[in-house]
């Protein structure tokens, strides 16, 4: 054989295997390694400032003049109490500041219970978090619930200063830690009946999305989070991986990465459905999941099992902070910026998801105004009033189903917010009953 | 030799498909060619939903010039496939086949022309009112005409170039397509005529400054104007809808616009229609003479009053590039949805809103495999008998549908021309289905 064609047929040999084993890893025949970009815990750090602003959306002008903070004010603790319209319990109140602490307060505005969060929550691998300026510029936010016996579950998201750090763990009424998942979560979790526990976490990429080459690198996705009552990863769910086997990718056109630090998505809120909810959503079942998707405007379902965007409405809403599913059907959202009569600024919405109609609305013509933000959030309460989080306005209110105010509370003013800048904001609040936080008899303690 | 040879090759194999693997798997040069190639591949032998394989390459890229390309030819005969004669609204329809402009055709529920219209020469050469320069001038094209019954015939129409802003002008001419007068200023999309016979005409310029409170928009950017001229083409006033926005409570409404929006086109206005009392009294705030506006590049309907200069309501709603927001005698709204059918992969829809709690009351298609997708433009008309006319521009199909969403009557327009492309059908810009007692012209004619 002559020796050029054997090199001849060696080449060919080598093209062919070269194309041939593009082509199967390609097609994914082969078992797939995992790309280091897929693992959440990469995250390189970002520019921190850019970070804080990018969480205020779009930076345009009208936008954020729509979002300044009200007047500095020393009215603060019970402003309005009409104790014949609300219901009555106890509220648990998580604050964004830099010495976070999360309080349970009855409906006179008294401290019943105080728990100090961990330093190993806010802890960020960032060594620069934690003090000086920029962390009083952007503190961590947290959601916090009762789970029993004074134990509390959070989620503390840090990501406002780091891209590093933060994380959803339990503490019992001591302060002391029980479990950690560190991580960088948002702030927004539920837990179901079986006590397993659905959050969020931000997931960055630093190589081309696979048939999505078009979104520039690095951005951010955030995948669904179930854990069990001990705090040991079940799942995780890409919720771009979903939307992408769905007909609904289509919605990423009105996704804008570049101009919001990477987020693509902003996934802000997760909630469960049951049974009774699923039946009166188009195409839902039971332990699906409802998201909203912030950077969009859009609230989805997902089936975590199956990986796929079953629903999903983008409605007269904007930069939503909050999205659930009332037992009548309608979904509650906190709409952040969608208030187009009054500046942008925010309002509660109820919307039935066949027609998207909104079937109510506060504080509509009521004169009231909300200055929320991602951090905000809704609560339906047994008797038909809405607990709402006012975070940037720094207080709670209970609002009938009239648009009456009938409870508000303003945070104190802390000692870490610097004069003139306000007050810390509300991270979350929750209302419990009255015989929920049982501990509290049992319990001769105060805050440890 | 030959077991050397043999095992040279065995080795060269095994070497070759793990480089080729790592180049996929590492991202390494070379991987995005083989990857272009494997997915040329798969759209030649994938045989999925045209219209979905297209949105989803669309993710968030902004519209460009690229959208004004007509697709090829969805439907292959062109005329009548559907003509159910026991549920249609019966009349004459009135089009605009937006690729052979200089032609404007009425034809009957057959298809079969009965008067057709061609823009006369000297409608639009001669000096022009706004010293927009457009250089040799090629054929312009009608986006929308509105016919009187003595056959006069009022028409906008475009330069069809890619360059910004791309109206052109109106004109009137009679039934024999003499020219009557033109308005020579940038006019696009469509037009209404108020009870009292005077003109709603759309224009839009380039500011090249910086408006006060909009420094973060980039120079030079689009302004929106609503032009109101009498019958005879005259302009009696003019309104900036970014100064109405602006001088309004819902200035909020810009913090949907895009700063770096394609050649700075902020609003888009592409609709503005009269809303008389009855239909006003059904939107929170609006009253009688108000105009009922589409700004495209915001998702938003509004109400725009010309006295004040001001925005007396808007809504954003779950539709995306609307157009031709009109409100029905039932207080509704109803809407050309380009974008915004999430069943669907986001291609297109009619939606029929309610104003007050932005609730869908009605939607077409409901069927995710019925086909309705237009990137630009569409038209919708509500018909006596409680049909809808929708123009699907880019395919070129005019379709009547009845409430529970049947299609009674399928007309796909025969302008068609054969590039190397293949065939492609000329957009069928706006149709209006039209009482033949409305236009006695034609019988005193022939």
């Amino acid at each position: 054989m002559p020796k050029s064609l054997v090199f001849i047929t060696l080449l060919a040999c080598l093209f062919l295997s070269v194309v041939g084993g593009a082509f199967v890893t390609y097609l994914e025949m082969f078992p797939r390694i995992l790309k280091s970009s897929d693992s959440a815990g990469s995250a390189v750090p970002q520019d921190s400032l850019s970070g804080a602003l990018s969480l205020l959306g779009r930076n345009h002008p009208a936008l954020v003049s729509s979002m300044q903070k009200p007047e500095f004010d020393t009215a603060e603790g019970v402003l309005r109490y009409d104790e014949t319209r609300t219901w009555d319990g106890y509220t648990l109140i998580a604050t964004a500041a830099n010495n976070s602490s999360i309080l349970l307060i009855d409906m006179d505005g008294e401290t019943k219970y105080q728990w100090p969060v961990p330093e190993e929550l806010l802890q960020s691998a960032d060594p620069g978090f934690g003090a000086g300026e920029l962390a009083s510029l952007s503190p961590p936010t947290i959601d916090a619930q009762l789970v029993d016996n004074g134990d509390l579950l959070l989620a503390v998201n840090t990501m406002a200063a780091s891209t590093n750090g933060g994380g959803i763990g339990r503490i019992d009424r001591m302060g002391h830690l029980l479990w950690l998942y560190q991580g960088p979560v948002r702030e927004n979790f539920t837990i179901t009946q079986n006590g397993s526990i659905y959050a969020l976490l931000r997931v960055e990429h630093t190589q081309p999305w696979r048939g999505l080459e078009h979104i520039p690198t690095p951005f951010y996705d955030d995948e669904l989070l179930v854990l069990d009552s001990s705090g040991a990863e079940l799942q995780r769910v890409s919720v771009l991986e979903a939307m992408q086997n769905s007909p609904f990718l289509y919605l990423l056109q009105y996704a804008d990465p570049a101009r919001n630090g990477g987020e693509l998505l902003h996934t802000s809120s997760v909630s469960v459905l049951n049974a009774q909810q699923a039946a009166l959503l188009p195409g839902a079942a039971e332990n699906d999941v409802l998201l909203s998707l912030r950077q969009l405007d859009v609230i989805a379902i997902m089936d975590p099992l199956t990986r796929v965007i079953k629903w999903a409405a983008r409605g007269s809403w904007h930069l939503q902070s909050d999205a659930y599913v009332l037992d009548n059907g309608n979904i509650l959202v906190f709409d952040s910026n969608g208030d187009l009569a009054n500046g942008g600024t925010s309002r509660v919405l109820e919307i039935d998801p066949v027609t998207l109609a909104i079937t109510w609305e506060f504080p509509a013509d009521t004169g009231e105004s909300l200055l929320g933000s991602d951090s905000s959030g809704v609560q339906r309460l047994p008797n038909g009033n809405t607990l709402v989080a006012d975070a940037g306005g720094a207080r709670i209110l209970e609002v009938t189903s009239a648009g009456n105010i009938v409870w508000e509370y303003r945070l104190p003013q802390t000692d870490s917010v610097k004069p003139g800048r306000g007050r810390s904001r509300v991270a979350s609040a929750r209302r419990y009953s009255i015989d929920a936080p049982g501990f509290l008899v049992n319990s001769s303690e105060m805050s440890p | 030799m030959n077991r050397w040879f043999f095992t040279l090759i065995i080795a060269v194999l095994v070497l070759g498909i793990s480089a080729g693997s790592a180049l996929i798997r590492f991202d390494l040069p070379l991987s995005n060619s083989l990857r272009g190639a494997f997915d040329a591949g798969k759209t030649v032998t994938s045989d999925g939903f045209e219209i979905k394989s297209d949105i989803h390459t669309l993710g968030a890229k902004p519209s460009g010039p690229y959208d004004f390309i007509s697709p090829p030819v969805r439907d292959m005969d062109p005329g009548v496939a559907v003509f159910d004669a026991d549920n249609v609204q019966p009349g004459y329809t009135l089009y605009t086949p937006f690729f052979f402009g200089n032609t404007i055709r009425l034809v009957d529920m057959f298809g079969i022309s009965l008067h057709e219209w061609s823009i006369p020469r000297d409608a639009y050469i001669g000096e022009r009112q706004d010293g927009f320069d457009l250089g040799d001038s090629s054929l312009p094209m009608v986006s929308i005409a509105h016919v009187y019954p003595n056959g006069d015939l009022l028409i906008v129409f475009s330069h069809g170039r890619e360059k910004q802003p791309w109206g052109y002008g109106m004109a009137k001419i009679d039934k024999d397509s003499r020219l009557l007068w033109t308005y020579l200023k940038q006019v696009h999309h469509g037009l209404d005529v108020m009870p009292d016979g005077k003109i709603i005409a759309m224009v839009h310029t380039l500011r090249a400054e910086h408006r006060p409170g909009l420094e973060w928009v980039t120079t030079p950017f689009q302004d929106d104007f609503v032009a109101i001229l009498s019958p005879e083409g005259e302009e009696l006033s003019r309104v900036s809808v970014l100064e109405a926005i602006q001088n309004s409570a819902w200035a909020s409404l810009l913090m949907y616009a895009d700063p770096d929006a394609y050649e700075g086109d902020l609003l888009h206005l592409n609709s503005a229609r009269y809303l008389d009392s009855e239909q006003a009294a059904h939107i929170p705030g609006a009253a009688e003479g108000d105009l009922l506006i589409s700004l495209r590049n915001l998702d938003v309907v509004a109400v725009m009053n010309l006295n004040e200069s001001s925005i007396k309501w808007a809504a954003r709603g779950p539709w995306h590039m609307q157009h031709d927001a009109q409100m029905l005698a039932n207080g509704n709204l109803l809407i050309f949805d380009n974008r915004g059918d999430s069943y669907r992969g986001g291609a297109s829809r009619i939606l029929e809103v309610d104003p007050q709690t932005l609730g869908i009351q009605w939607r077409y298609p409901t069927a995710s495999d019925d086909p309705l997708y237009t990137v630009v433009c569409g038209s919708v008309q509500r018909l006596a008998n409680g049909n809808t006319l929708i123009s699907e521009t880019n395919n070129g199909r005019i379709l009547e549908v009845t409430r529970s969403g049947e299609i009674v009557w399928d007309y796909r327009i025969p302008e068609r021309y054969i590039t190397k492309g293949g065939e492609l059908v000329s957009k069928a810009w706006h149709a209006e289905r039209i009482d033949p007692a409305a236009l006695p012209f034609l019988s005193t004619a022939n």
